[in-house]
């Protein structure tokens, strides 16, 4: 009887510890917060997976609505979202602002409207000068490429002269131009040189594009993926180019896990997705609740995932990483 | 000389033929001239060159068959994922054998393809509306069916490694199994009385009919081949690369369409030919190739390749017009 008793009044602690760690304001129904959530491509990019697991747990953490739309890449379908949603009086809106210009005049109309938005994976390149958003939650495109830059510099005794190769999907997208800049601005501060090229996002397409060029630049010296696709077959298109170079990159796929792991590629910058669906519902959701003010979050900050800590990557590959 | 390149020319696929054969002979000059600079004729770059032809040859077969009768289908770029995915699960998940599983993801193509020629036949309905729905709708299949993470597909064997991933020298078993497809229906649509009929039928149907073709029936057959052939494309672009992206292959069904006009193919249909249509894919991969070899620059590299396919099609438009 007094194990029993000992039992359930542990239970209870438990229960009201967990509920006050939890939410300090369970008492309060939020469920009327209406939130859009905006993924700038179309719903089959895996990378945005984890994203979307993100802003989902947050909504329920934060006992709110959330609804998902995708912009497909499409500037003008992305403003008729947005426009949209401003008509019907949504609460709160965490999109991306993919192209510098194109969202300006929509984003300032939702904040005029009294919608905060709250940017998420890509910012204006002017950052809160160039936008009217209230804060954005993503990675710092240049400064990550900076640091990858650097990483293979010092891993692979890189030197004046060398020659880079920079694949990714889409040469003209923002989070191109800026991972682009931030590569070249290492490369180039030691004496080297660097080369963008499209490849899409097909597998194979990108794979034999990039056996292509590495056959008629024998001289590049390193891969440095831009994007998960390029970065994804970079060691098999060095491979299929007769060739044994450095390869480096970002975002995270099973293959670029797995050429981690047996140390094919030297490392690869995680911009954590989840954090960007996840913290960005949130922020709009305490600032909705509680007035609490969203501020910018470089999700992933300067890290790298590499051979030492690559196994919890794995573990969460396609959840939460 | 002059006899011999005419008698090419007033073939149905002679100016692709001279074109391509043009462009091959400057590029091996060019290759044994400045073998360090110019490696065109690397090993490597031959290997290259002939796997990426591959996964779009085939599709661009399927494609321009049934341009040939007339019609169209946009939606053999997503449906090629579709496949693909279809047979990975089946391998994966249901432990089918490889071929088994690749039986399978044909099949769900020619059905496919079948479904799509029916609601073409029944409502007469374009079937660039069609399958522009179509389209979307394998796209949201996958997902359904999938969801949006890439799958990994390796399968262990001796056979499989052999027929799908193996190579003979620089040839590739991709390349292979393009040639295999391109045998196939160059008897069909040459030399087999349905090849007749898809040529009639997309010259001119009521006249097909009149001589007791049902073009109705022909062209359920096309966009049963042309879904097939997207399903057995898809499987072999996913064997080469050892996974399959629910988002690939939107795209590529009008690179197939290109490659099936580059190599002579009629919009309006009734005109057309396997060997073309492989030559058509060919040149698109040998331009990017020796763009790439030429150190073309990168950030504008597709405004290089697209003014290239451009040129291509109306010099193989002029040495035609030349007869």
């Amino acid at each position: 009887m007094k194990k029993l008793f000992s039992i359930i009044l542990a239970t209870l602690f438990i229960s009201i510890g967990s509920a006050k760690a939890i939410d300090k304001d369970s008492n309060n129904d939020w469920s009327d917060i209406d939130i859009l959530f905006l993924i700038w491509t179309a719903e089959d990019v895996e990378f945005f997976v984890p994203s979307i697991n993100g802003a989902h747990d947050a909504a329920e953490d934060q006992g709110i609505s959330m609804y998902m739309e995708f912009g497909d890449s499409d500037t003008a379908k992305t403003n008729d979202i947005i426009e949209t949603a401003i008509a019907n009086g949504v609460d709160g809106i965490a999109m991306t602002v993919w192209d510098d210009d194109a969202f300006d005049e929509i984003v300032c109309k939702a904040m005029d409207a009294g919608i905060p938005v709250v940017l998420h994976n890509i910012d204006d390149s002017q950052r809160a000068k160039g936008n009217c958003r209230m804060a954005y939650i993503g990675q710092f495109f240049i400064e990550t490429g900076q640091t990858l830059a650097e990483r293979m510099i010092s891993e692979h005794g890189l030197k004046a002269g060398d020659h880079v190769f920079t694949p990714v999907e889409f040469p003209e997208a923002v989070y191109a131009v800026q991972r682009h800049e931030g590569v070249n601005n290492g490369i180039t501060a030691m004496g080297g040189t660097t080369e963008l090229l499209g490849t899409g996002t097909d597998h194979s397409e990108a794979l034999n594009i990039m056996v292509q060029y590495l056959l008629g630049h024998p001289e590049t010296d390193a891969v440095i993926g831009l994007g998960s696709t390029p970065t994804s077959v970079a060691v098999r298109a060095v491979e299929e180019a007769g060739m044994d170079i450095p390869v480096g990159g970002y975002d995270i796929t099973p293959e670029i896990l797995d050429n981690i792991a047996n140390g094919s590629l030297t490392a690869t910058v995680d911009q954590q997705p989840y954090h960007q669906g996840f913290m960005s519902v949130t922020m709009l959701a305490q600032y909705l609740k509680y007035g609490l003010l969203p501020a910018d979050m470089n999700t992933g900050g300067s890290g790298l995932v590499d051979k030492s800590n690559v196994e919890s990557a794995f573990k969460w590959a396609g959840i939460t990483r | 000389m002059k006899n011999f390149i005419d008698n090419i020319r007033s073939k149905p696929a002679g100016g692709i033929i001279l074109l391509f054969v043009s462009i091959q002979i400057v590029a091996i000059i060019g290759g044994l001239m400045f073998a360090d600079s110019f490696r065109y004729l690397n090993p490597a770059n031959i290997a290259v060159l002939l796997k990426s032809m591959a996964p779009l040859g085939i599709m661009a077969i399927g494609v321009g068959i049934l341009m040939i009768t007339g019609e169209f289908d946009l939606s053999v770029g997503t449906l090629y994922t579709f496949c693909a995915i279809v047979t990975a699960t089946m391998v994966k998940e249901y432990s089918l054998s490889p071929y088994l599983a690749m039986l399978v993801g044909i099949i769900v193509g020619i059905l496919a393809g079948l479904v799509h020629g029916n609601i073409v036949n029944k409502f007469a309905i374009p079937s660039f509306i069609v399958t522009l729905g179509a389209m979307l709708l394998w796209k949201g299949s996958t997902l359904l069916y999938h969801g949006a993470k890439s799958l990994r597909y390796k399968y262990e064997s001796e056979s499989y490694e052999v027929l799908l991933k193996g190579d003979v020298g620089v040839i590739d078993a991709s390349f292979f199994w393009f040639i295999a497809v391109g045998i196939i229906f160059y008897f069909l649509l040459h030399h087999h009385k349905i090849g007749n009929h898809f040529y009639a039928v997309g010259g001119n149907a009521e006249a097909a009919t009149a001589i007791g073709i049902n073009p109705k029936r022909v062209k359920l057959i096309a966009f049963a081949i042309a879904g097939g052939c997207a399903a057995l494309s898809g499987v072999v672009a996913m064997s080469r690369v050892g996974s399959v992206q629910p988002g690939g292959g939107l795209g590529l069904e009008l690179e197939a369409i290109a490659a099936c006009v580059i190599g002579g193919c009629a919009l309006m249909g009734g005109r057309g030919s396997i060997i073309g249509i492989m030559l058509g894919t060919a040149l698109i991969y040998t331009i990017q190739d020796l763009l790439l070899l030429l150190r073309a620059p990168g950030f504008y590299f597709d405004m290089f390749v697209g003014s290239l396919i451009i040129i291509a099609a109306i010099t193989n438009v002029a040495l035609r017009k030349r007869l």
